[in-house]
């Protein structure tokens, strides 16, 4: 059932972050999404790196490659008086329209949900404004690593003493934002099922990160506690921590919450501390933590980091690998699930691109087409969805609206 | 706890049942479907995990509760059933069964389904750390070890330490909502006439889609991205101190060359030493801020205009300039955000299980012509056993009776 949404079309201005995952799940389970750029002015991702050494150019972003697989590409210059007519039309074929601009954007050319619900009955329209279509901060700029602050989740993430430091990546774009858009746009979709109405959704992606400190603001209005950095301690486990291995920059990640568990990992690391009172109890532990870390990591460094890693999961404890953005590639358990699938793409050769993350009756839902040239299917969708002529579409073409 | 008007329509999802048969690292999935109106019933039993030991949260002289439970079991109900007992594994069969989702995520939950026990008809999803397929379910994994697992954990932290995870126990929640996109696809499919379907999220995969660029760099360019942490990858993006914290700036790679410009005018308008050397025409190149020569000078000349002004002076200062900045914000700053305030966006909730009034952030959405549903207290566990039994299974007070004496419900 990897085609579930086969049948839905979707036209998608999402651009740069986490609205195009969103369109990029909708397009792996089967929706044909069409998604609007140009070369008045493409999606930044377009030019930005990583590029595969001697490829350049508009249609060469392994960036953009990770976001976009599955898609159609419909290049309509919004610059030109002409273009928002034809989006207009598109409109007409697409029962659900993404965008993630500020507001206003859509609505000027004449494309915001209350022109387009008049002319497509049950539109689901979902908007991703950064900060939401109203409020004081409204038309303020960003990206996740800046909502990642605003938020709150920058600030307790670090070292003690040290400068807060987050995920080190636009982490908001990635995991909450589209994840979140992406429920409330299913839901919408079985209730139009099931009933017929579509609606308007509104993300504001500050809010949505937000949610994802939702326990720590519970905790704050019940108790006025807040979070401060502790590295990867946290109350209640010890150790609980990344510890160095054999080789350069390869980490362990080992959390253990139990005394049982505790013996267990002496006895693999062989730490012959059951007679130290220091480390007798978690309580113990916590107060010794930097002793015990110390410990623990002079054994940990003489040990291969996968053959640890199956050592301590052998013995039941929870470990991993730091796996880092080359190992994921070759990770057993993902290529069990075949995550990773390798796609031709006519610019940049062979593509890995990731699979959605579940697997469905067994079988995992896999992206098939690689990230589109831009404006790759203007033609095909001008002529076969919008019935234009041969000379209606060189026209467009010829005075730069579909460019 | 009802602060609006009653619905115009039924909420979004609201003839949707789903069994939350999850512990701490799959809850969140029932709460985003419970917000949208779906009759989300939590399953407590003898073995249900507990709540991990961060998070908990005791007000003076009060027992401590989780504050993840109390924020992930919003709007849900709660049974509570006795599973020792037959007549106990026989409920839960049945209220699996008459679920049209089923969510499941823990220990309790796999060794029933091990144990070969039925697990409802419709839409099951399962969500773990390593998921359900080859040597996935037999690994173990909290936060930390599923960050490392993902590769998101090798992007965090400062270049001269170890890696560091981020705050808050992002995978349960990254797994949660996964869990609810695929139990929404499976409720599509089965809406489109398929019999049932069965997903099995792994949440390391969740967080291997959230490496940025740094998957595809990899892929494409052979070389392995590492963590810089608050260092800058180049002049114009990173973190500065202020009077009250930091801020957070991206005038660089992602931003625009309107929004260098402009901070350039802005460290000019605060006449720092150095700032004027900024408007050399190599400034204006990617390249040349990338040099370490570069980052050190510009954070320089940065931070000693940044530190005189608090995180809020400099955020409404430098976006007036069109600039991407942020405060780093704390936890006790969102309460007082002016725009998270103009939006209404937290929400108080008279707690009946603590007697606590609670502060919940918003759902993470509005809709137009859709409905969410009115809020309700996160239970107390089994705060709802009988009538849940009543409306699902359409027990009568004779069988619930029964049940009571038999101690299979309390």
């Amino acid at each position: 059932m990897t085609g579930v949404l086969s049948g839905l079309r979707v036209l998608d201005f999402c651009w740069v972050g986490a609205g195009a995952l969103v369109t990029q799940s909708l397009a792996l389970h089967g929706a044909e999404v069409i998604k609007i750029e140009s070369r008045a002015r493409p999606d930044n991702l377009r030019v930005a790196p990583p590029f595969r050494p001697g490829t350049t150019g508009l249609d060469a972003s392994g960036y953009f490659a990770s976001r976009n697989a599955n898609k159609k590409s419909f290049a309509l210059n919004m610059r030109h008086p002409q273009a928002s007519a034809v989006a207009r039309r598109l409109a007409r074929s697409c029962s659900v329209v993404t965008s993630n601009f500020r507001p206003g954007v859509m609505e000027r050319w004449g494309l915001g949900y209350d022109d387009l619900r008049a002319v497509q009955p049950g539109l689901i329209y979902l908007t991703m404004p950064m900060q939401g279509t109203t409020g004081p901060n409204k038309g303020y700029a960003g990206f996740g690593s800046t909502i990642a602050a605003l938020a709150g989740l920058v600030e307790p993430s670090g070292l003690p003493g040290r400068v807060p430091v987050g995920t080190g990546t636009h982490y908001p774009d990635h995991v909450p934002n589209p994840g979140h858009a992406l429920v409330a746009l299913l839901a919408a979709l079985v209730h139009r099922n099931r009933t017929g109405h579509g609606g308007r959704i509104e993300l504001s992606q500050f809010e949505s990160t937000v949610c994802m400190v939702g326990p720590a603001v519970v905790r704050y209005s019940m108790t006025g506690e807040q979070p401060s950095r502790q590295g990867n301690h946290v109350p209640g486990a010890a150790p609980h921590a990344v510890y160095p291995c054999q080789g350069t920059d390869n980490w362990i990640a080992i959390s253990v919450r139990t005394d049982a568990e505790w013996q267990s990992l002496a006895a693999v690391l062989a730490l012959d501390l059951s007679a130290d009172d220091r480390f007798s109890t978690v309580g113990a532990r916590k107060e010794h933590e930097a002793e015990l870390d110390a410990l623990v990591a002079g054994s940990t460094a003489s040990w291969e980091q996968w053959a640890l890693m199956g050592r301590l999961q052998e013995a039941g404890l929870a470990a991993s690998v730091v796996e880092t953005a080359g190992d994921v590639f070759d990770d057993r358990l993902l290529a069990t699930r075949r995550y990773w699938r390798t796609l031709q793409h006519p610019v940049m050769g062979p593509v890995r691109s990731a699979s959605a993350p579940h697997i469905w009756n067994g079988e995992p839902v896999a992206p098939t087409t690689a990230a589109p040239l831009l404006g790759q299917h203007t033609e095909e969708i001008s002529k076969d969805l919008l019935g234009m002529s041969a000379a209606e579409y060189s026209e467009l073409v010829a005075d730069g609206v579909l460019w | 706890m009802a602060d609006r008007p009653p619905p115009q329509q039924p909420a979004v999802l609201h003839s949707v049942r789903v069994a939350d048969w999850t512990d701490h690292s799959g809850a969140y999935a029932g709460r985003l479907l419970a917000d949208l109106g779906a009759d989300v019933v939590r399953i407590e039993t003898a073995e249900s995990s507990p709540w991990p030991e961060e998070l908990m949260a005791a007000a003076p002289g009060e027992t401590a509760v989780s504050a993840l439970e109390r924020y992930v079991n919003l709007n849900k109900r709660s049974v509570r059933i006795d599973t020792q007992t037959s007549a106990g594994r026989e409920l839960l069969a049945e209220l699996l069964g008459r679920a049209d989702i089923v969510i499941t995520s823990g220990a309790a939950a796999r060794e029933w389904q091990r144990a070969g026990s039925p697990i409802g008809t419709g839409v099951h999803v399962s969500v773990s750390p390593f998921g359900d397929v080859g040597d996935g379910p037999r690994l173990a994994a909290d936060d930390l070890v599923t960050l490392a697992a993902g590769g998101l954990l090798s992007l965090g932290g400062y270049p001269d330490a170890e890696p560091v995870a981020v705050y808050g126990n992002q995978t349960y929640l990254a797994g949660g909502i996964n869990a609810a996109v695929a139990a929404l696809l499976g409720l599509l499919s089965v809406d489109a006439g398929q019999e049932s379907a069965d997903l099995d999220v792994s949440v390391q995969a969740v967080m291997a889609s959230a490496l940025e660029d740094a998957a595809a760099e990899f892929d494409l360019t052979g070389s392995v991205r590492v963590r810089t942490g608050d260092g800058l990858r180049e002049a114009g993006t990173g973190t500065f101190a202020c009077t009250d914290g930091w801020i957070v700036v991206v005038a660089g790679k992602l931003g625009t060359a309107e929004a260098w410009d402009s901070l350039v005018g802005w460290l000019c308008e605060q006449d720092v030493d150095g700032a004027e050397a900024l408007k050399a025409p190599e400034w204006s190149t990617l390249e040349h801020r990338r040099q370490p020569a570069s980052i050190a000078a510009f954070q320089q000349i940065m931070e000693s205009a940044t530190i005189r002004f608090s995180k809020r002076q400099l955020y409404a200062e430098l976006q007036g300039r069109r600039i991407a900045a942020a405060p780093v914000n704390s936890i006790a700053d969102l309460m007082t955000e002016p725009q998270l305030a103009d939006r209404q966006f937290f929400r108080q909730v008279s707690d009946d299980w603590t007697g606590q009034q609670i502060t919940y952030p918003g759902p993470p959405y509005r809709m137009t012509e859709l409905t969410m549903r009115d809020w309700t207290p996160a239970p107390a566990p089994g705060r709802d056993t009988e009538q849940v039994l009543r409306d699902w299974l359409g027990a009568g007070e004779q069988q619930l009776a029964a049940l009571r004496t038999d101690g299979v419900i309390a």
